[in-house]
């Protein structure tokens, strides 16, 4: 059976997107089964301690514990390609559609089976010619589907239980690629993998596979998620410590007994004080991190919007993240959106509403393209507008960010590469402009929202992309316009004429709440949203 | 031999809380298989939904079987941790009280 | 070349200064306000009042509902914590494969706009792809924003909330 106009005009996509999240949901159970399966089988030694009986039953028990822990890869994986069946599938629907619309105006109708012919009283040389392109575009679209289809089903396919359970094959963790080796050179080895090498590393070595750029967006959202998992269980377990010492500490100051906490103490009381403003900031920090895997969970499960991959976790120092909306391997434009100074992963939430609301923007501006957008916080940024000041963050993020931008490129599916388009906002462009200074930095444009400067006088010096291809803008009652003697700390602003960037327009914001303007740029209505949708779906000549 | 030293009452309550694990592996998988597989794959014309069927079916049939064996895991381990209590109740018996 | 001198200690000062808003302006100060419960009501029920003035049979899909979008960012230095309401619909044609292939969406809305008293903050309906936001007296705006694709139109219904706290009250700062 192939498909047909037909199936294709009259598919109904969502039994199929309503499927996905129930595998997304069997992988977590079965992961968090494996997890307490796990703590059982720690047990079992304490309280049976010897004997070959003993032993054997552990290693039983592990043994399905492992067995749940591989049922997560390829259930995910299954969930993944449901997902993108469907958009696929209905965007594939949507062209049809367009194409019997376009076709009707050229005299031509495209019957349900699929048949093409002029109408009468048209058969004319024209329509004849607009036929043949008629009958070619028909065509290509059905063989877009049945491509599609025949790939996904064979993913599915490949990733089947059997009573074995799905196999995966040992790889040594030596022979993964260091973080920072040429994206180009981790795809190929990645290419190389079998599928059940692939699904052994994203299982057993999630943490490095998660940060590889050349690794396909797919499997490191994958490898991801369980990264995710694994912080969110670390980060509540330590807080949960820090809460029990504090209340340890309290609980013993107020029976009187505070110098058994610090026996050796000249000034057990100052100690205290000393702990418990460090335990304080601790707490702070460790929940900050948990709102931050919080509101990523809570977007991985949003079946309401276009499926999310994450790229990029981690909770060392402040955090980072890297979140996609939408697959950008499989997309015609992508977006990668660095935020500025004080970004972390606490603060992640809102910055993911912002990564979906451009992806709804730029999708919007051109239906006939599909659009991903990718919050990238892949580097350290600082934590305040002074140490906004120092270069150096903006130094190796530049180096981060072209890694990934990189990665962007040799994991893009097909010959036709996608339209790729950085944007930063305030410090996130100067970390661009670091990105831009000396390589290729793998992007048709760039765009400085907010900027402080770039650490560049003029488009010229950013040797990684030419003048014509960097986008500016900046609101009137920004409060980044007023830092004094701007080309001292981190070159022009982008804004000025003799920069050399395209600038469009943004709408003033508020001369009474310069601060607040400084965010305002992602307002519903705030035609900033806008023309940045025309520049990451190339439609620049709309740019107002 | 370590008789003597096997904690039945904690064993026993970890065989429990394993044979639960199983039975709450066959719940998981019991909710989810009505839906695994998208309605309308029977005869359709598209080989994902076609396939999709088969996987949902195959995933079933295993995670069922994987349920079934942790459970009896459990269940393994409580009936040992039976076998060593009457062992000691017997050994007990035959040197009377103390 | 690119900038590397490390900025002076007076000039770090003021910047973080100016970027404090202790520049002499009115900033936010941290006033109550509507809570979100109530700001996504009344977002609803002007997205609800507009689509009313639509041509019979329009309907409206739904492309998001931000109900917490983050009002600070991290430098503005403001009060933490504000948030705001945002939904966006596409405008479904009654007919015609749900496109349009005339601006009937834009009129009847920036009349009834009128008449409610809203003010015009952006009038872009020249343009190739229109666009036309108002605002209301309680900072609630609205944006109806239309693609040309050639042989048809798509409209895009935007409504927001001002900034608010979640909770209605200041959080602690």
């Amino acid at each position: 059976m192939s498909v047909t106009w037909q199936a294709l005009l009259d598919v109904d996509v969502g039994p199929v997107r309503q499927a996905a999240p129930v595998w997304d949901k069997l992988g977590a159970a079965l992961e968090d089964q494996a997890d307490e399966l796990a703590a059982n089988a720690k047990a079992l030694p304490g309280v049976w301690p010897d004997g070959r009986a003993s032993e054997a039953a552990v290693t039983h028990l592990n043994g399905m514990r492992a067995e749940l822990d591989n049922a997560y890869v390829p259930v995910l994986t299954i969930a993944q390609s449901l997902a993108e069946w469907a958009d696929g599938i209905s965007e594939l629907r949507g062209h049809a559609l367009d194409l019997v619309d376009d076709a009707q105006r050229l005299h031509i109708t495209i019957a349900g089976d699929g048949t093409i012919s002029m109408d009468p009283g048209h058969a004319d040389a024209t329509t004849a010619q607009s036929m043949n392109s008629i009958v070619h575009i028909r065509d290509d679209i059905l063989q877009r589907a049945a491509d599609l289809d025949a790939r996904l089903a064979g993913v599915l396919a490949a990733n089947t239980a059997t009573a074995a359970g799905t196999p995966a094959a040992f790889v040594d963790p030596k022979s993964i690629p260091a973080r920072g080796t040429d994206p180009a050179a981790v795809k190929r080895w990645w290419d190389s993998l079998t599928p059940e090498q692939r699904r052994y590393l994203i299982m057993n070595d999630f943490e490095q596979i998660g940060w590889l750029d050349g690794v396909p967006a797919a499997s490191r959202d994958i490898a991801n998620r369980l990264a995710l998992d694994h912080a969110d269980e670390t980060t509540r377990a330590n807080l949960d410590q820090v809460k029990d010492r504090q209340d340890y500490i309290r609980s013993m100051y107020d029976q009187g007994r505070i110098w058994e906490v610090y026996p050796d103490a000249a000034n057990p009381a100052t100690e205290m004080d000393t702990e418990l403003q460090r335990l304080g900031i601790e707490q702070a920090d460790l929940e900050g991190k948990t709102r931050g895997i919080t509101a990523i969970d809570k977007r991985l499960a949003d079946t309401n919007l276009p499926r999310a991959y994450l790229l990029g976790l981690s909770t060392a120092d402040d955090g980072k993240a890297i979140v996609a909306v939408g697959n950008p391997d499989m997309a015609d434009n992508v977006l990668t959106y660095v935020p500025g100074t004080g970004a972390d992963l606490s603060k992640v939430g809102g910055d993911i509403d912002r990564t979906n609301k451009m992806a709804d923007d730029a999708n919007s501006a051109d239906r006939s393209a599909t659009t991903a957008a990718v919050f990238w916080l892949g580097y350290d940024a600082p934590d305040s507008v002074p140490q906004a000041g120092q270069s150096g963050f903006a130094a190796d993020g530049g180096n981060d960010l072209d890694g990934f931008q990189t990665g962007l490129r040799a994991t893009h599916d097909g010959d036709d590469p996608s339209r790729n388009t950085v944007l930063g906002h305030s410090y996130g462009s100067t970390v661009i402009g670091h990105g831009a200074m000396n390589s290729s930095i793998n992007a048709d444009a760039v765009v400085f929202v907010g900027s402080p400067g770039v650490d560049v006088n003029n488009a010229d010096e950013l040797t990684g992309l030419d003048p014509g291809q960097v986008y500016a803008t900046r609101a009137e009652h920004d409060a980044i316009a007023r830092i004094p003697d701007w080309d001292l700390i981190h070159g022009n602003d982008p804004t000025r004429d003799d920069f050399g960037a395209t600038v469009f327009s943004t709408d003033p914001g508020d001369p009474d709440n310069e601060g607040a303007t400084h965010s305002k740029y992602w307002d519903d209505g705030n035609v900033s949203r806008t023309n940045v949708a025309y520049v990451v779906t190339g439609q620049t000549e709309k740019l107002t | 031999m370590g008789a003597v030293e096997v904690n039945t009452v904690e064993l026993r309550k970890l065989g429990t809380r394993v044979g639960q694990l199983g039975d709450a592996v066959t719940r998981t998988v019991a909710d989810a298989v009505p839906r695994l597989a998208p309605a309308g794959a029977k005869g359709s014309p598209w080989a994902l939904l076609v396939q999709a069927d088969a996987t949902a079916t195959g995933w079933s049939e295993y995670l069922t079987g994987l349920a079934k064996r942790i459970g009896e895991a459990g269940q393994s381990l409580v009936d040992t941790a039976g076998l060593y209590q009457a062992s000691d109740e017997r050994a007990a018996d035959r040197h009377g009280p103390r | 070349m690119t900038m590397r001198r490390t900025p002076s200690a007076v000039l770090l000062i003021a910047l973080s200064l100016t970027l404090l808003g202790c520049t002499g302006k009115k900033e936010d100060s941290v006033q109550p306000t509507e809570t979100q419960t109530v700001a996504v009501e009344r977002v609803d029920q002007l997205v609800k009042d507009a689509t009313a003035q639509l041509p019979t049979g329009t309907t409206l899909k739904n492309n998001y509902r931000s109900n917490e979008g983050a009002c600070d960012d991290p430098t503005d230095n403001g009060p933490a914590g504000r948030i705001f309401v945002e939904h966006r619909y596409t405008v479904v044609a009654a007919d015609n494969n749900g496109v349009w292939k005339s601006d009937q969406v834009i009129p009847p809305l920036a009349a009834y706009w009128e008449k409610q008293g809203f003010g015009v903050k952006n009038d872009s309906r020249a343009k190739s792809d229109p666009r036309y936001t108002v605002e209301n007296p309680d900072g609630y705006f609205a944006t109806i924003q239309g693609y040309d694709r050639g042989s048809y139109y798509d409209f895009t219904l935007t409504v927001g909330s001002p900034c608010i706290w979640p909770n209605g009250t200041p959080n602690p700062q």
